[in-house]
């Protein structure tokens, strides 16, 4: 190869480059605000449905051990509080939104994210299906509200000393789901410990 | 720490394992799985280049696409601007198949220079290493895993060489233990619909069954 | 011409069952249906687009450097993919996750670009890239449909025959090697079948002309 050459293959590979990333900048640009309005309508999302019963929430606090944000009802009185957590599944990191009313109590959880075994550890945030395939393509039967998967629902309610997994018929603790106990372990684990750090940082202020 | 890496380590060469959980870099796993020669002489050279990538790349990330005070850029043109102006992160595919095939390209250049011997050996597979997802699978998920929100978390270097070290030994006993079993089953009496790519398929579903079987390890 | 571009890469060269390529993708996501649908869409997007710009470009690059050329305008395409995916589908980008980037890699698009687009006018590579997607869509469709009745006995998450139990190994890593190589074997099985009945056809022609000359 000559100089001339190697220059020239030089020049056009910068150029394609610079081209390339061009367009890229661009596209970033047109759906970063996208991207952001997403987080924040999932933000919002989330706390709706782990604390139900509030009517307007704050903006995040920052805590000594852990943020959170209040809920608070038309009174603006606070009825209850909501904070993330997070714990090492199976294959990822689950992360959660907790919600507790002023006794501790939970009133609800959502896993915000998760990278599970397909099939088995997605289990926790599916939502259980009444309609059967045939049904669905006839048009028939089912509910129009969307549900929420049963192995959420099943935390609120609960006090702290009962969110422990077992693997038998339960009411009070948490029932595991079939073939992804380490999942819910996981869930569960992740509820318990910040709950645990909110309540403590709660009792020092 | 030593424990941290190490259970990165296994992770990835057994519970996780790159071909038999993640699928990746499948095609050398069929390709050049048929006798055991080859298959030593590509997973040396895939374990080579997946550690070279995973440093590199997690370099380049760093210092020039992740958004913060260690950004080059703004280092030099980031005068009174928030250093969050300086992401560059959805560059980030493009700069790492580029970087992965010049350090190819490069260790192709090395190796002939050096030592003709290892060339020879080595020589064929590299070229293929490129289009490997494998590696670029690799140092994708080194920065899915080991930054937070652009912020490297602690060991996050080490722990990428780790996790790349220990991918291309997991690729190498994958491609290792297929290539042993096909040499067997050269002689072994199978449908003929089945010769070739179904039966290395089906053999791996074994392998991957097996390998189900470490899942409880970390 | 332009629909013979198109079909030969849904049969007669479909990408993943007569090629062999593209296997990582094909096996990784192909738990659900629409997991399979998405990235099917995904790929197909990318090598349409690249495939016509390589097409355009293809005088204006030197041919020592096409190689990289052809890398960086594939890799635009896959980013958009996935700024666009991010932005619209984040459940789908989600569930796919680390496999988006990995389009880049995909042996499919990269050879169409050499192989097809750096050879031949616009409007042939546009069909070619279109009909090796589709191509790619449907085997990623019927290995996600297999696996999802099978493993989970639903289709597009609903459920299929009550009271079945599903195979749960189906869904997990070993199920998708099982199902591409029992599907590889159905396909050479029919393709051997085909071959011998076209050569007992040929030799009883061959057969017949020498009968009548006894």
């Amino acid at each position: 190869m000559d100089k001339d050459s190697i220059i020239k293959f030089g020049l056009v590979l910068m150029v394609i480059c610079f081209v390339a990333g061009t367009a890229l900048a661009v596209t970033y640009r047109m759906t970063k605000s996208l991207v952001e309005e997403q987080y924040q309508a999932q933000q919002l999302n989330a706390l709706k449905v782990v604390l139900p019963q509030a009517a307007e929430f704050s903006e995040r606090k920052s805590g000594a051990e852990i943020d959170y944000y209040e809920g608070v009802d038309k009174e603006k009185k606070v009825v209850g509080y909501a904070f993330a957590g997070a714990a090492k599944g199976y294959s990822s990191t689950i992360k959660v939104m907790v919600g507790i009313d002023p006794e501790g109590t939970v009133t609800g959880i959502k896993i915000t994210e998760q990278k599970e075994t397909p099939g088995l550890g997605t289990k926790s945030v599916e939502v259980p299906v009444t309609q059967t395939f045939w049904e669905a393509i006839l048009g028939r039967g089912g509910s129009e509200k969307p549900g929420r998967p049963w192995f959420e629902e099943q935390f609120s309610g609960k006090e702290l000393k009962n969110l422990k997994v077992v693997t038998g018929k339960t009411d009070t603790e948490i029932h595991a789901l079939t073939g992804a106990t380490i999942t819910s372990k996981a869930v569960t684990k992740a509820v318990r410990e910040s709950i645990d750090k909110f309540l403590n940082q709660l009792k020092k202020n | 720490m030593i424990g941290e890496l190490f259970i990165i380590f296994i992770g990835v060469v057994l519970v996780n394992n790159f071909v038999l959980v993640r699928f990746l870099g499948l095609c050398p796993y069929i390709g050049v799985s048929k006798d055991l020669k080859s298959a030593v002489g590509m997973g040396i050279a895939v374990i080579f280049v997946m550690t070279m990538a995973s440093a590199v790349t997690w370099l380049i990330y760093y210092y020039f696409l992740a958004p913060g005070p260690h950004n080059v850029w703004f280092a030099l043109f980031g005068d009174g601007v928030d250093p969050s102006a300086f992401d560059f992160t959805y560059l980030r595919t493009i700069t790492f198949i580029l970087i992965i095939a010049a350090l190819v390209q490069l260790v192709e250049m090395v190796i002939i220079k050096t030592s003709p011997a290892l060339y020879h050996a080595l020589g064929i597979y590299l070229p293929l290493i490129t289009t490997n997802c494998a590696v670029l699978g690799v140092a994708v998920l080194n920065i899915d895993i080991f930054f937070k929100g652009g912020e490297a978390v602690s060991w996050s270097l080490l722990k990428s060489l780790t996790q790349g070290f220990g991918a291309g030994v997991g690729f190498t006993l994958a491609l290792i233990l297929m290539a042993s079993i096909r040499e067997r089953l050269e002689l072994a009496d199978i449908p003929p619909a089945l010769k070739g790519a179904p039966i290395a398929f089906l053999v791996g579903a074994l392998m991957s069954m097996a390998f189900l079987g470490f899942t409880g390890l970390i | 011409m332009i629909i013979q571009e198109f079909t030969k890469g849904i049969f007669k060269r479909n990408p993943v069952f007569v090629l062999l390529l593209g296997l990582c993708p094909t096996l990784a996501v192909s738990t659900s249906v629409e997991n399979a649908i998405g990235m099917g869409a995904a790929a197909t997007f990318v090598l349409v687009f690249s495939n016509i710009l390589v097409s355009l470009i293809k005088n204006i690059i030197p041919k020592k450097i096409r190689i990289p050329c052809f890398i960086v305008v594939i890799a635009t395409f896959v980013t958009m993919v996935e700024l666009f995916l991010e932005a619209y589908l984040p459940d789908l980008n989600e569930s796919l996750g680390l496999y988006v980037p990995l389009i880049v890699v995909n042996c499919i698009i990269l050879g169409r670009a050499e192989a097809f687009a750096s050879r031949n006018p616009v409007m042939l590579s546009l069909a070619d890239g279109l009909g090796m997607g589709v191509g790619f869509s449907l085997a990623l469709l019927l290995l996600g449909s297999i696996r999802e009745i099978l493993g989970s006995n639903a289709l597009f998450g609903y459920e299929l025959i009550p009271g079945f139990r599903p195979a749960m190994i189906m869904i997990l890593p070993p199920g998708a090697f099982l199902t591409i190589g029992f599907l590889l074997g159905l396909f050479a099985l029919i393709r051997s079948r085909r071959v011998e009945r076209e050569e007992k056809m040929m030799n009883a022609e061959i057969a017949l002309p020498e009968g009548a000359k006894e």
